[in-house]
């Protein structure tokens, strides 16, 4: 086994070639690195990632064990916080003596998109590597957010703006097997934190709740019991307006 | 010659380094603690990591060499040195330090320490194995395993370090690869700042580092590495729940992926424990299996039951009626270190030979109308199970320590009618959160299983004492771990002698 030293024999990549992203935290996109050993014998390779200030990305190296001819693909979600200036930003990724730059145009959301898409904070009090927050509002109910406590109750998931919105509706999808079974709605007004629906028995994928319309500056799910299955809570999507 | 005091060449040396010391210098690079583990006769192995900001993908160590003296002392105001040096801190080992000290006193205390630049470690006690002719009176140990930092706070750790104790066994399950944020779990701690590299679950070699080095950071744990020598296997989590080989958990992985995940976590492990270099692993390959021998009081041997096992039988998790289980030619340890095992076991000359691996080994039926039987322990592997005890059957002295189910169980092991030796089942550090003393699966358990002579469901370690013709278990368990400051008790003790193995409550 040899360290990857004078790093001529990585193949680096990046996939797509270039990005576009709305500013948000669950508004990113992910950039795929591919690190391919093109020569005879095992390596250790790093591949160093940095981007622009403005940009987010979760992880800055990525090492890995590289056999013969093997390539190794990991994604790397790209974001850009709420507020950050419309323009073209930089991904870049370097390893094996090549870098790669990958552009990532950040736009902000339109006014008029999905309040889910204009958040500015998604937040739980815990989660899954395989279920984190964003999950929930990524318009894909096969992928959730699931909580990392496992028959402990409650737990939480929560959305909050930076400037309030009005709410009067909020649905959740959960899952057919060991969905949501109790829940409360809540929505923080000026007062504090409101519950406005309280879910009890619940055995349905997909419950919407309405209430009378408020100006909110976040809305949250506490939830309180699941049916079996581990009893985790388990947001498969969850829709605001 | 003129002799200086050890010390005093300590401190000569440490600066002389600085001189060497690659720019920029580090800030106090000892955040991870220090260790000591797999003591022989004549040395042990000491470790560190240099680690400044040790949430950082590379520990805040610029990616160079830097070289880090070494002590090893006979009293702990480091006055009488018997042993120095200086080791390298590499950066494609992660900045960690294995030393393989020799030329030590068998059976004896000594004390340890490391420096980088101006940086002093805390200090180590350490303690090497009794000569290989020597007759102890006793040895003490410890079994622990399975600390999901996201589960609680490690108070037990505290505890057992404060025990009078010639080492620990480590059963597995150092760490675990899910997810885990500032605000997740039950310490819940915000002021961590932990970053949100660690709500990835670890799958390259930088994500295993960083977890290490979050783990190694709680100050009880490096108080436990810091108090005495470990001798650690792993487990599942080491890696991913329940893999099997090169099969992973979840079906769709393609091998060649599970084999690179493989080869990043045990390179990760052998970096971050004190394990000798012969350990290091080769690509998705490290031999871990090895013995360890105390006098002619007990032989130890330290068993890897997830690098070589077969596939789980019908499909893995609780079945009935699984006729896959006794297959022919399926394996838990594999054939080479089955055949070491059982080599070892019927030529030993021990008083005690104590197997020390990671999951339950009697039979645990968990009754009801299926009364399913649990693929991922030895109960689905029976073959490799029926083989051991056999030899057992001809050999005295038969202990088994395990770990990996987050309960305390104590067993008789039968080859047919008759007891052969003894299991203790040790329970987990946190993983879990803070259990209880009995559950309705228990209760279950202990009807269906006579041979079952305890079992709980809190957290703690378990505490040995062997001697040449006894050995005596204490389950220490804990009053809470979900919140700091638990306070430790004995909840059962059982004893068991050489000539008539069998449990017996102390």
């Amino acid at each position: 086994m040899i360290w990857l030293a004078a790093g001529l024999l990585l193949g680096l990549a990046a996939d797509p070639a270039t990005l576009a992203i709305t500013s948000g935290p669950c508004n990113g996109r992910a950039v795929t690195v591919r690190m391919t050993n093109d020569g005879p014998a095992p390596v250790y390779a790093d591949a160093v990632l940095a981007a622009s200030p403005g940009l987010h990305l979760p992880r800055r190296l990525i090492s890995t064990w590289l056999p013969p001819g093997y390539t190794r693909s990991v994604p790397v979600m790209v974001s850009a916080a709420v507020g950050t200036r419309a323009g073209v930003y930089h991904v870049r990724v370097s390893g094996g003596g090549r870098r790669i730059d990958v552009p990532v145009t950040v736009t902000a959301p339109a006014p008029d998109a999905a309040l889910v898409r204009l958040a500015a904070r998604v937040t739980a009090s815990s989660a899954r590597a395989s279920g984190g927050v964003c999950a929930a509002i990524d318009g894909d109910p096969g992928t959730m957010w699931n909580d990392a406590t496992g028959r402990r109750w409650p737990d939480r998931w929560q959305l909050a703006w930076d400037r309030p919105h009005r709410v009067g509706l909020v649905r959740v999808v959960t899952t057919a097997r060991g969905g949501l079974r109790d829940w409360d709605v809540q929505v923080a007004v000026p007062a504090g934190w409101e519950t406005v629906a309280a879910v009890r028995g619940n055995t349905a994928v997909e419950v919407t709740s309405t209430f009378a319309a408020r100006r909110a500056t976040a809305v949250r799910i506490v939830t309180l019991a699941g049916n079996g299955a581990g009893d985790q809570s388990r947001l498969a999507e969850v829709v605001i307006r | 010659m003129l002799r200086l005091p050890r010390r005093r060449l300590f401190m000569l040396g440490s600066a002389a380094l600085l001189g060497t010391l690659p720019a920029p210098r580090l800030r106090n690079p000892f955040t991870l603690g220090v260790a000591s583990g797999d003591p022989l006769p004549e040395g042990v192995l000491l470790w560190t990591r240099l680690a400044p900001r040790p949430l950082e993908p590379a520990g805040g160590v610029p990616p160079v060499r830097y070289p880090v003296a070494w002590q090893v002392a006979e009293d702990d105001r480091f006055r009488r040195v018997v042993r120095s040096g200086t080791a390298t801190a590499a950066p494609e080992y992660g900045h960690s330090v294995h030393v393989d000290v020799r030329g030590l006193r068998p059976g004896r205390e000594y004390h340890y320490r490391f420096r980088a630049g101006a940086h002093l470690s805390p200090p180590g006690r350490t303690r090497t194995a009794p000569a290989r002719g020597a007759s102890p009176r006793r040895l003490r140990f410890a079994t622990a395993s399975c600390q999901s930092y996201t589960d609680g706070y490690y108070d037990a750790w505290r505890h057992l370090a404060a025990e009078d104790l010639d080492l620990v066994f480590f059963l597995g399950d150092y760490i675990y690869e899910g997810a885990i944020n500032s605000v997740g779990g039950s310490r819940m701690d915000p002021a961590l700042r932990l970053p949100d590299t660690f709500e990835l679950e670890t799958d390259t070699l930088d994500l295993y580092r960083m977890r290490y080095a979050l783990y190694r950071t709680d100050p009880d744990l490096q108080a436990a590495h810091a108090a005495l020598p470990w001798v650690l296997t792993w487990d599942d989590h080491e890696v991913q729940d329940n893999y099997a080989d090169e099969v992973p958990r979840l079906p769709g992985a393609l091998p060649a992926d599970f084999a690179v995940r493989r080869a990043d976590a045990y390179r990760a492990y052998w970096e971050n424990q004190p394990l000798r270099r012969p350990r290091q692993p080769s690509g998705p390959d490290m031999s871990l299996y090895r013995r360890f021998r105390f006098g002619d009081l007990a032989h130890a041997y330290v068993l890897d039951t997830r690098q070589y096992r077969a596939d789980q039988a019908c499909g893995d998790g609780l079945r009935a009626g699984c006729a896959e289980r006794d297959r022919p030619g399926r394996t838990l340890l594999g054939a080479a270190q089955r055949d070491w095992l059982l080599d070892g076991l019927g030529r030993s000359e021990a008083r005690w030979n104590v197997l020390a691996q990671q999951v339950m080994m009697a039979e645990c039926r968990y009754g009801g109308p299926a009364n399913r039987l649990d693929m991922d322990k030895w109960d689905g592997y029976a073959t490799d199970r029926r083989r051991i005890l056999q030899t057992a059957a001809r050999m005295p002295g038969t202990v088994v320590l395990s770990g990996d189910i987050h309960c305390n169980y104590a067993a008789d092991l039968h080859a047919g009618p008759a007891v052969v030796g003894v299991e203790f089942v040790g329970t987990s550090i946190t993983s879990g959160g803070d259990g209880s003393d009995t559950t309705g699966q228990l209760d279950l358990q202990r009807r269906y299983n006579p041979h079952l002579r305890f079992a709980n469901a809190q957290r703690g370690y378990l505490r040995c004492e062997l001697t040449p013709d006894r050995i005596r278990a204490d389950y220490r368990v804990m009053s809470q771990v979900t919140r700091p400051g638990g306070t430790i008790t004995t909840r059962a003790s059982f004893v068991s002698e050489r000539a008539r193995p069998g449990l017996v409550a102390a």
